[in-house]
């Protein structure tokens, strides 16, 4: 019978791999007592390039070295394994802790980070070694011309690219917040830690608009305010193309006319005049025991009342507010060194870039909704998204693969 | 084409994806199988034609309308896969999933009309689900082979087969799962500027991806094939919690993924 291995005889296997990562997670908790969080704006160019250019230097080490025991080891599956399983503990105890921003009560948790779990030491300890592991692993493997290395390789170094340029890159990328009054330029923003600042990048706000779905109509109780029926609140979704006879509630009505941008032209009509004040009002004419009932109805905004149609003295069919649809931004974008860039559609899931700025529509005025006089834009400055792109690129390529080769075997 | 003529497409397509994915089972009527199922989607797909023309823009409005687009892209990816792979159960799987989503929209109409906020219109939302959906069915039936595998092991009987099937399905959800994670960054970089932001839905997705990962480097290392199966089996666990408990977690009350 082969006689088992002493602990710490080479070669290291799992046993070891998983001491060390132990110890490497208890090495952090220690600094993270006596130094509290990790600081990545410590990382902030250009130091972040010098430690960068330093895990290379030790990748390359690492090719030259390879025959030796630590970076076999080091490039080894149990070494890979055991880091994995280290970030996974830690990300399930990030899991079942509620995250905060900034740490202010004092218990064993939170004295270890577990509350702000991606800036521990013990977590970016973990983080730095797969980094450095990754990469020794890949610059290790020989290059050749099957589809198992090319996987290994779009995978892998997909994977590198986003954890180095993400994880370093982090200190450079900077988020504020701008707010526009409709018809100026700005170029002061808020920070993370909500300070005035001033950018090298202005913002000159033309319009702003915001797009509303058609609104909903409900029966409600006049008296409680209670969308009927009471158990299970029902709305009906107005159709613009007026058909036919609609039963709703019990109650049968017919959309007559429908104005999306309406404005009271007298006490019982509407006209539509496309301007930000107006709303959506609907020309309903209601079926009754005494004949057929007809009357404009509205929710109204903060300029123009809401206008219901009494079914009785209980009852009163309503029109919903408006949800968004879309809150739209018209704008000009100058930075400091001359460049000039025009959006007239910006909108949420469509930033504008600008250079290593990208720009978000943030929000608006919620209170007064279409009639909004700013329109405010999240800013964000990462100099090194490209190459984490690069990387997200490779990646899915190598996913797309795995799904095409599936897992070779060797016959 | 309006949504009262739904069902008149949508009962069509159901059958002929029910009758493709139990025909496919008999060999001989292979052939028949592939060609309704092939209907099913076409007949499918009519109606998302002649509905997007009826309603002059894209359907992709409300919630109900991307449930027509689940039901397209799983069936139709699940086709797809089924012809790369011959996993059989998988036609099935899909055509189950692409009618629960029919069965959705035909049995709770308000969905038709519950609109779409802001950050979920977006071209990354129905391939993001999609893929996520195909790579839970992948895990799901890698799991179950799994335990079956772990049974057999007690009795020790080897099952090479079986131990390949298992590897072949992690690496195809894998695929799956590790696209469906990429393009939610690149949806979430577009809607609020962060393609990571370590919000509890991304933090258990985060450690279900690395406990797969350690599972297919376990393997490749050849350990102790009881441990590595073990380690399928709590992936599975974390990828039910990601899915389905992340809600319910008093870490993740202001998560962005709940709605």
């Amino acid at each position: 019978m082969e006689k088992r291995k002493v602990i710490w005889q080479l070669p290291w296997g799992y046993r070891e791999s998983i001491i060390i990562v132990l110890g490497i997670i208890l090495v952090g908790f220690l600094l993270q007592i006596s130094l509290g969080r990790f600081d990545f704006y410590l990382l902030s160019f250009p130091l972040n390039l010098y430690f960068g250019i330093l895990s290379l230097g030790f990748i390359v080490l690492s090719v030259f070295l390879k025959k030796k025991p630590f970076f076999v080891w080091f490039t080894s599956l149990s070494f890979s394994v055991s880091l994995l399983g280290a970030i996974t503990l830690l990300s399930i105890i990030m899991g079942l802790t509620k995250q905060v921003p900034m740490n202010d009560n004092t218990n064993i948790f939170t004295l270890l980070g577990f509350n702000q779990m991606t800036s521990s030491w013990a977590f970016v300890l973990v983080y730095l070694l797969i980094l450095l592991s990754l990469g020794s692993i890949i610059a290790k493997r020989k290059p050749c011309l099957n589809k198992r290395y090319f996987v290994f390789i779009l995978n892998h170094i997909g994977l590198w690219l986003i954890l180095f340029f993400a994880g370093l890159g982090y200190a450079d990328l900077n988020r504020y917040i701008m707010y526009v009054e409709i018809g100026e330029t700005q170029w002061r923003v808020y920070d993370k830690d909500s300070k005035v600042v001033e950018l090298p990048i202005a913002i000159e706000l033309n319009d702003f608009n915001i797009e509303e779905y058609v609104p909903k109509l409900a029966i409600i109780n006049q008296k409680t305010g209670e969308v009927l029926p009471k158990d299970k609140p029902q709305y009906h979704q107005i159709d613009t193309s007026f058909k036919d006879e609609i039963v709703f509630n019990g109650y049968k009505f017919r959309i007559k006319d429908y104005i999306h941008n309406a404005v009271r032209s007298s006490d019982s009509s509407y006209r539509e005049v496309p301007m930000k004040a107006s709303c959506p009002a609907a020309l309903v004419e209601l079926e009754t025991k005494n004949g057929l009932k007809s009357h404009w109805i509205s929710a109204g905004n903060k300029m123009q009342s809401p206008m219901f149609l009494d079914i009785d003295s209980n009852l009163a069919l309503v029109m919903t507010p408006s949800e968004t649809k879309s809150f739209i931004s018209d704008i000009e974008v100058y930075t400091q060194d001359g460049g000039y860039y025009k959006e007239e559609r910006l909108m949420v899931n469509y930033p504008l870039r600008a250079g290593n700025w990208r720009i978000y529509q943030y929000g608006y005025d919620n209170d007064m909704g279409k009639m909004s006089s700013y329109s405010s834009f999240e800013l964000v400055y990462d100099p090194w998204l490209i190459m984490v792109y690069i990387g997200i690129g490779l990646l899915a390529l190598g996913s797309f693969l795995l799904i095409i080769f599936g897992k070779n075997y060797r016959k | 084409m309006s949504w009262d003529s739904f069902i008149w497409f949508a009962l069509p397509s159901v059958l002929l994806w029910i009758v493709a994915s139990l025909l496919v089972y008999k060999t001989k009527y292979e052939l028949v199988s592939n060609i309704l199922f092939l209907l099913g989607i076409s007949v499918f797909l009519l109606f998302i034609i002649l509905f997007w023309q009826h309603i002059s823009r894209p359907p992709f409005r409300t919630m109900g309308e991307t449930r027509l687009w689940y039901s397209f892209f799983i069936t139709s990816i699940g086709y797809i896969t089924y012809r790369i792979w011959k996993y059989k159960w998988l036609l099935s799987y899909t055509a189950l999933v692409g009618t629960v989503f029919i069965l959705i929209n035909l049995l709770k109409p308000e969905i038709h009309s519950t609109n779409l906020m802001p950050a979920l219109q977006s071209y990354w939302f129905i391939p993001h689900v999609t893929s996520y959906i195909i790579s839970y069915s992948m895990f799901g039936a890698a799991t179950i082979a799994a335990i079956i595998l772990l049974k057999k092991l007690r009795t020790q009987k080897e099952d090479l087969k079986l131990e390949n099937l298992i590897d072949n399905l992690v690496y195809v959800g894998f695929g799956f799962l590790a696209l469906g994670m990429l393009m939610g960054c690149m949806w979430a970089k577009a809607a609020w500027g962060n393609y990571w932001s370590w919000d509890p839905k991304e933090t258990w997705a985060f450690l279900t991806i690395t406990t797969y990962l350690a599972y297919i480097h376990s393997r490749i290392q050849r350990i102790n094939l009881r441990t590595s199966l073990w380690i399928l089996i709590i992936a599975l666990i974390l990828l039910c919690i990601t899915w389905l408990g992340v809600s319910y977690l008093p870490s993740a009350q202001e998560s962005i993924h709940v709605y």
